[in-house]
């Protein structure tokens, strides 16, 4: 008995101290925003910068954002996301002291954003996507760019900031004016294209697929003759996100004129619904012939990608529609459990003689927006000024900001302000090209010299490096994004907004009806004509209202 | 005795032995399977070349694992968290559910006050709300906004009042006669008659705190003050590589995706917990026996 009075005492003690530590907590958080008007004041009277875009402010100025950290961004000992050779950078070279408000893995960023944002508490600069973007721009929370990124932005900035061929600028721009920078990215890599292995092609007596009905084939071929030695083969990878990069069925549909998901212009000059126009019944069709034939795994509506690499890198699948990523995920595993495993990309194939156009991405997935209120609206800008001056300036890519003698620290990921070259990885194939031709890398681009250097590695019998070859190397997937470019073979997505009112309300119900009708399509467990009434609902259930809101987005720019 | 014997009985029996061994084995075999990916080398792993037993065995991924500072920082937070969310939970529960179990002519407002702590059960604030209350009581970033929003159970004190209830009236009638107050009855009758409750509900709290993941995703600023499941989660869950956009970025893709890091990373969260439930479960046994034998 008496033992449990000991520990009774104890527990509430314990919970007393709990209390009185938290106390002092709140007293030392006080302590700090006691003294906060103290800088603000001493830092206000600098606040006339020269419209210099890189200039640098007398007075260090305050700026708060918040930060995504990738899982495997690695810290020198001693550093962190807040003390960096980046954050020094913006302090010593621009008189701009970064704060991270908060930090969050990169997984969880969305949603943490969506509390501060739903809170009303946002850092004074914020990397948002679209739907949040309209979100800050309906509950009035951010500041009108236009004039501030006109008077401060470099010439590069400018340069890069449109050279997606304006569709950052045209997500961003509302009512003519610019309420967020895009972080340009690249178009063309959201191309599809149909990775196969030319290993087992050789095995079957079958050549690179020019049209759909080749692609037939050679899944028959390789179901047949089963050229991996597994006892089950299928023709081609598909997942249950029938519409992922990744063993989706876009490049297939992409073939007979078809753009799931995207909104393409009709013949009537309209915007309309990729999935919902006749042609995308054909290629339905056309995929539920596959899995009549036993090229398609019945399974695969509940495959995640995790389980679509199962197949590809244990030799039971030879073919997908897939990105140019994949050849960094999952193919070297494929690679490392096979040496045969020749992976070889192609460019879509099409339904008819004329050559297949891909569907390419939105470009720019995050947009940096300013906090109302906030003092020093151009620090924003002034820090992509600088980051880009520092990866594609005049005197070529600072290394002290991208290399370090750590391999494991990637440098580059402290950078809280960043935009790319959407041409960037196009650049290097060719860059790459013209080092092999002139067997030198002399005064080509930083990048470039780093994948020539791994792909030579590779050439000289470095397996670590087979991933760089199939992706910058001279049969490598650039080269089918290159050929895209070349030949002008890319289509691109109508409608780059916001999801307007609609959707945000109906299009989790529409998804799921698509999903669930075409899924069942496949499987043969309804009749392609079931394409039909999913059509009609698809119009009665909002999908009207929402064509006519994004053709009036179309018709606003 | 007898009724051993009986045909029937047996193949009754057998077929339970069955049912149930089946069941545990469901229960069991996804865990081998996670244990059986973490020994294993990456590329057998991605390929499901990996059943119940490691193929290509190798320590490399508890070594990541635990040489990652993040893991060790998280695996902290959330001891820190589970002592400290016990105590707390613990101490409120019992003192809450004391008072509570007693009937309306010995506590006046009793059912008021029951009333008060109910109510909190079918209405919440909701995210953002509770996000404010944290934020502006300043507790953001620290383990306090861990532990106190959620720090007293009220269904846990709702167990605990009906057990207290089901105890007989008279031993603390006795008590009372022989000039105990509220307090040593409280500590020295209705807890130690309560013991087996008690280590349920500890086991509850535990694993309640042990495993909740979105707090630490709202309330935490920095990834390092992150539990150990919110952390978990922002490995676990598959990134899209379209949104990885840079040379050097792809080539971190392989190391993100890896299954066999991930899996280490499971088994040693599931860990604590696994051995946690041996020796409380004992108590809550005993407990469940004791009560039998006296009905």
């Amino acid at each position: 008995m008496k033992r449990s009075i000991l520990y009774g005492t104890l527990a509430f003690m314990l919970f007393l101290t709990a209390c009185s530590s938290n106390g002092n907590n709140n007293n030392t958080a006080g302590t700090p925003s006691g003294s906060a008007p103290q800088t603000s004041a001493a830092a206000s009277p600098s606040a006339e910068p020269a419209k210099d875009p890189l200039g640098k402010y007398e007075t260090p100025i305050e700026v708060t954002t918040a930060r995504s950290l990738g899982s495997t961004v690695q810290f020198a000992e001693g550093e962190s996301l807040d003390n960096n050779v980046w954050y020094r950078g913006y302090k010593d070279d621009l008189g701009i002291i970064l704060k991270n408000e908060w930090t969050v893995p990169d997984a969880q960023y969305g949603q943490k954003m969506n509390v501060s944002i739903a809170s009303g508490s946002i850092p004074d600069i914020v990397a948002v996507d679209l739907t949040q973007l309209q979100k800050l721009i309906e509950s009035d929370m951010i500041m009108d760019m236009t004039e501030v990124y006109e008077q401060y932005a470099s010439e590069l900035t400018k340069q890069t900031l449109s050279s997606d061929g304006g569709v950052g600028w045209t997500a961003v721009t509302f009512g003519g004016k610019k309420m967020a920078l895009p972080s340009t990215a690249s178009v063309i890599d959201g191309t599809q294209m149909i990775w196969i292995r030319e290993d087992w092609l050789k095995k079957v007596g079958l050549s690179a697929p020019k049209t759909i009905d080749d692609v037939l084939k050679i899944a028959e071929a390789f179901v047949k003759q089963k050229p991996g030695g597994q006892d089950k083969t299928y023709g081609l990878a598909l997942g249950k996100d029938i519409y992922s990069g990744y063993g989706g069925i876009g490049g297939l549909a992409y073939g007979f004129k078809a753009y799931p998901k995207a909104w393409v212009k009709g013949a009537d000059g309209k915007l309309a619904y990729g999935s919902t126009q006749p042609v995308m019944k054909q290629a339905l069709a056309k995929l539920q012939d596959m899995f009549k034939a036993g090229l398609i795994d019945p399974e695969f509506g509940v495959y995640d990608a995790n389980k679509v690499n199962e197949l590809i890198t244990s030799g039971k699948i030879g073919m997908f529609y897939g990105q140019h990523w994949n050849a960094f995920w999952p193919l070297p595993d494929s690679f490392k459990n096979d040496k045969n495993a020749n992976w070889v990309p192609y460019p879509i194939a099409s339904a008819d003689s004329s050559p297949a156009s891909s569907l390419a991405s939105n470009g720019a997935l995050l947009f940096y927006a300013v906090k109302k209120g906030a003092k020093n609206p151009e620090a924003l800008v002034k820090l992509l000024n600088y980051s880009l001056e520092k990866q594609y300036g005049a005197n070529g890519r600072d290394k002290r900001f991208f290399n370090s003698e750590n391999t494991s620290l990637n440098l580059y990921a402290y950078d809280a302000v960043t935009a790319q070259d959407p041409l960037q990885n196009i650049n290097i194939y060719r860059g790459v090209k013209k080092a092999f031709e002139a067997k030198s890398d002399e005064g080509l681009s930083f990048d470039v010299k780093d994948n020539y250097g791994s792909i030579n590695k590779y050439l000289a019998g470095d397996n670590t490096f087979w991933a760089s070859y199939k992706w910058a190397g001279p049969d490598g997937a650039l080269s089918v994004e290159d050929y895209y470019d070349q030949q002008k073979l890319i289509v691109l997505n109508g409608f780059l907004g916001a999801p307007t009112a609609t959707m945000l309300k109906k299009s989790s119900t529409l998804d799921t009806l698509e999903l669930e009708t075409f899924t069942k399509i496949i499987l043969n467990a309804a009749p392609v004509d079931s394409f039909d009434t999913f059509v009609d609902n698809w119009k009665k259930l909002g999908g009207d209202e929402i064509t006519k809101e994004v053709n009036d987005w179309a018709a606003a720019k | 005795m007898i009724y051993k014997n009986v045909y029937g009985r047996r193949v009754f029996d057998w077929a339970n032995y069955v049912f149930l061994g089946g069941a545990a084995l469901l229960c069991l075999l996804p865990l081998i399977h996670v244990l059986a990916v973490s020994f294993s080398s990456s590329s057998a792993a991605t390929a499901g070349f990996v059943k119940l037993w490691p193929v290509g065995f190798t320590l490399a991924s508890y070594e990541y694992a635990l040489m990652k500072p993040q893991f060790i920082a998280s695996f902290l937070v959330s001891l820190e968290r589970v002592v400290l969310g016990a105590v707390i939970n613990m101490t409120l529960t019992i003192l809450i559910a004391y008072p509570l179990s007693k009937e309306g002519r010995q506590f006046r407002w009793r059912s008021l006050y029951a009333w008060f702590f109910v109510v909190t059960i079918l209405f919440t604030g909701g995210l953002i709300p509770g996000f404010m209350v944290v934020k502006q009581l300043n507790l953001l970033d620290t383990v306090w906004a861990l532990v106190l929003p959620g720090a007293v159970p009220v269904f846990n004190v709702i167990l605990l009042l009906n057990f207290m209830r089901s105890q007989p009236k008279e031993l603390y009638e006795a008590a009372f006669v022989d000039g105990a107050g509220h307090w040593s009855v409280l500590w020295r009758i209705a807890v130690p008659l309560a013991k087996p409750a008690l280590a349920t509900l500890l086991l509850f709290i535990c694993v309640g705190h042990w495993n909740s993941w979105f707090d630490g995703l709202i309330y935490m600023n920095k990834p390092e003050h992150y539990p150990l499941q919110t952390y978990l989660q922002s490995v676990v869950i598959n990134r899209d590589p379209s949104m990885m956009t840079t040379s050097e970025e792809l080539k971190t893709l392989s190391q993100i995706s890896d299954q066999t890091t991930k899996a280490a990373q499971i088994f040693l969260a599931a860990l604590p917990i696994l051995l946690l439930y041996p020796f409380l479960q004992k108590h809550f046994i005993q407990g469940i026996t004791l009560g039998s034998v006296k009905e």
